[in-house]
């Protein structure tokens, strides 16, 4: 009986939402050092530059000296990096990651920092870890497929396993760090933000006004509070409750050092790697939280301003006719509700007779084009113009205005409304909509 | 399959206490235990799971180096006067902009000054070793020496291909042209924090070193 239990407690999914987390960020640092350093890559990286490089025998860029054999590596390496941050291929792309960013890792000498001595280990692990599962190319074709039970617990445990690893990582980061602090003479006494501070190499020009004036006491206390953060992180992250506040800490203190000691890929990999402390229950909880929040925001804001839309946003009602046959016009409205935050536009199902009723529009013409009438003025509209009202009407999407203008200015923007919902499905196979169900997939016009 | 989960399971808890018993005794601070078994931990964080954190510990770097270079055609002539701050450059590149490469590259600034000075060497159970047997013919000591040594000829290497990589890549024509360089390495000391409210306190030059002159080097330019 206790061995099922450490079986289930073992093979339980937990960690997949952190670690998918935790894909993207890295991926996206990887990318970023990738490019920022692509000018420099020579003078940093290559026999050709500042250092000379011997051969490690663990990096790809040891193979050949040749500056085209180097960039080409380079190169690939970027791509390796691109096809991990979106999670195609998951764990091919994990590990040639791994071995792509490792080989240039090694060659970082002086440019490197803990940040990135984190990062690599992290990778290492993570390679027998699932980042795909969430926010991924993969994600889908991953949940289609079903994987043998018993396989599935082998890998949920070197999954589990692997985060375990990370998450003991990061203690031994804090905890050793910490204590080399306390061994400190300038940490002990407060002073060694003070010193830094002075650094002009390390320091950004906010961080040297710690050396002057009352600032300097303040300084002394993030002193003290950086030690006491660290050793706290260890011991805080195994309740739920103080795992938030500890976590919450340590993401101010290095969004801290990354602003004023200019560390941005390192406090921004301290900050990622808690992505894994949260189980995917967590995750789902903050989700439904945050999404209860926002209700509650936007009733408020409706209750408060109540009186002033009365006043005006009526004005602006617009009531647009869809075809409720069409699977894409569907996903389409139901999108634009959730964007709608005014709530000034009405969607009315053309296909039911009873909504046209008192409108003087014509089925065959709402076939073709959606259209849209103005409460205020009861003016219609359709097509692109309608399209042009609905944006205009939701905050989101009023970056495609000047955009439709300008399509309409043109005079391409019905031709490629006309293109789209000529071609648009009506009513998929096998599914039905209002009971109403076809055999095989109707086109406009058909 | 169940057998096989366990085994797993066990198999990986095993693992797990022995890779964190010797990354501890490679990162954490020196003790009996992990000078016993250095030779084992150190291999063993020798590739992948190479790791220290130090971070600024036990003593942060409070110090201000500066790199000046001259250039002439003439090495016999006295030029004395003529020191261009090259890591001014890198400072105001890096203060000037939030996305730089010279967020990476300005770091090159402390980092070759201590393989200069042969400072970079971090295992702490040598240097606690050689601070207490300083005796010419210890093997450690020697060893430690030696590898000062090394670190000293890799960071003057540096040095030169850093600064002839400047000259190429700032400097006007007049200068590109010219064959030779040196480089001077001057620290300035931070203010202690006792003297903070001195206006007067100069800050004193920690380390000053003129080397030689040598001629530029072909080298891939900085962007």
């Amino acid at each position: 009986m206790n061995a099922e239990r450490v079986i289930d407690y073992f093979s339980k999914e937990r960690f997949t939402i952190g670690t998918s987390i935790l894909r993207i960020i890295f991926g996206i640092i990887i990318l970023y050092n990738y490019v920022i350093l692509y000018s420099q890559r020579h003078l940093l990286f290559t026999n050709n530059g500042y250092a000379t490089f011997g051969n490690s025998g663990v990096s790809l860029y040891d193979i050949s000296n040749s500056t085209m054999y180097f960039d080409v590596v380079y190169n690939v390496g970027i791509v390796v990096a691109i096809l991990y941050t979106l999670g195609v291929k998951g764990r091919l792309s994990s590990i040639l990651n791994f071995i792509f960013y490792y080989s240039l890792y090694i060659r970082f000498n002086h440019i490197g920092d803990g940040g990135d001595n984190l990062m690599i280990i992290a990778l290492f692990f993570l390679i027998f870890a699932d980042c795909t599962k969430y926010f991924s190319f993969e994600q889908n074709i991953k949940n289609r497929k079903s994987k043998h039970p018993n396989l599935k617990n082998i890998t949920s445990i070197l999954h589990n396993f692997s985060v375990f690893f990370i998450i003991a990582q990061v203690i031994i980061v804090y905890m050793v760090s910490a204590t080399y602090q306390l061994m400190g003479e300038t940490w002990s006494s407060g002073t060694a933000l003070y010193y830094i501070s002075q650094v002009q190499t390390m320091s950004s020009p906010i961080f040297e006004k710690l050396a002057t004036g009352s600032l300097v006491y303040l300084g002394v206390i993030l002193t003290y509070a950086s030690i006491f953060v660290k050793y706290a992180f260890a011991f805080m992250i195994f309740n739920k409750k103080t795992k938030i506040f500890i976590v919450s800490c340590i993401c101010m203190f290095h969004i801290g050092i990354g602003i004023s000691m200019q560390l941005y890929t390192f406090s921004l990999i301290m900050i990622a790697v808690e992505a894994l402390l949260f189980t995917n229950e967590e995750y789902y909880s903050f989700y439904n939280k945050l999404q209860k929040t926002g209700i509650k925001i936007k009733e408020w804001l409706l209750t408060y301003t109540n009186d002033f839309s009365k006043r005006h946003l009526q004005n602006y009602k617009l009531i647009v006719f869809y075809d409720g046959r069409c699977g894409l016009c569907l996903t389409t409205v139901s999108n634009l509700q959730r964007l709608d935050w005014f709530g000034l536009i009405t969607y009315v199902d053309f296909r039911d007779s009873s909504n046209i009723k008192n409108e003087s529009l014509n089925l065959n013409e709402l076939e073709k084009r959606m259209h849209s009438l103005k409460v205020k003025n009861s003016k219609i509209q359709n097509g692109v113009d309608s399209f042009t009202e609905l944006t205009k009407r939701i905050i989101p999407l009023w970056f495609l205005t000047p955009i439709l203008y300008l399509s309409k200015w043109l005079g391409i923007g019905n031709v490629i409304y006309d293109f789209i919902a000529k071609r648009r499905n009506l009513v998929p196979v096998n599914k039905c909509i209002n009971n109403v169900c076809l055999r095989e997939d109707t086109k406009v016009g058909d | 399959m169940r057998k096989i989960c366990l085994l797993t399971i066990a198999l990986l808890t095993i693992t797990f206490v022995i890779h964190y018993s010797l990354i501890l005794m490679h990162a954490a601070p020196t003790n009996p235990i992990s000078a016993k078994y250095n030779n084992l931990s150190s291999t063993y964080t020798s590739t992948i799971f190479s790791q220290n954190w130090h971070l600024f510990a036990p003593d942060p770097i409070n110090r201000n180096v500066h790199i000046y270079i001259q250039v002439t055609d003439d090495t016999s002539k006295d030029t004395n006067n003529h020191w261009i701050d090259m890591t001014r450059h890198f400072i105001k590149n890096n203060n000037d902009k939030v996305i730089t490469p010279y967020n990476r590259t300005i770091r090159l600034i402390d980092g070759i000054f201590a393989d200069t000075v042969g400072s970079n060497y971090t295992s702490d159970l040598i240097t606690k070793y050689v601070n207490k047997n300083d005796e010419d013919d210890d093997p450690v000591v020697d060893m430690l020496t030696e590898h000062k040594k090394s670190s000293q000829e890799k960071g003057e290497y540096s040095l030169y291909r850093l600064a002839s990589s400047y000259i190429r890549s700032f400097m006007s024509d007049k200068y590109i042209s010219m064959k030779y360089l040196r480089v001077r390495l001057t620290v300035y000391e931070t203010v202690p924090f006792s003297k903070r409210n001195d206006k007067n306190y100069e800050r004193k030059i920690e380390y000053n070193k003129t080397f030689n002159w040598k001629e530029i080097s072909e080298v891939s330019q900085m962007y």
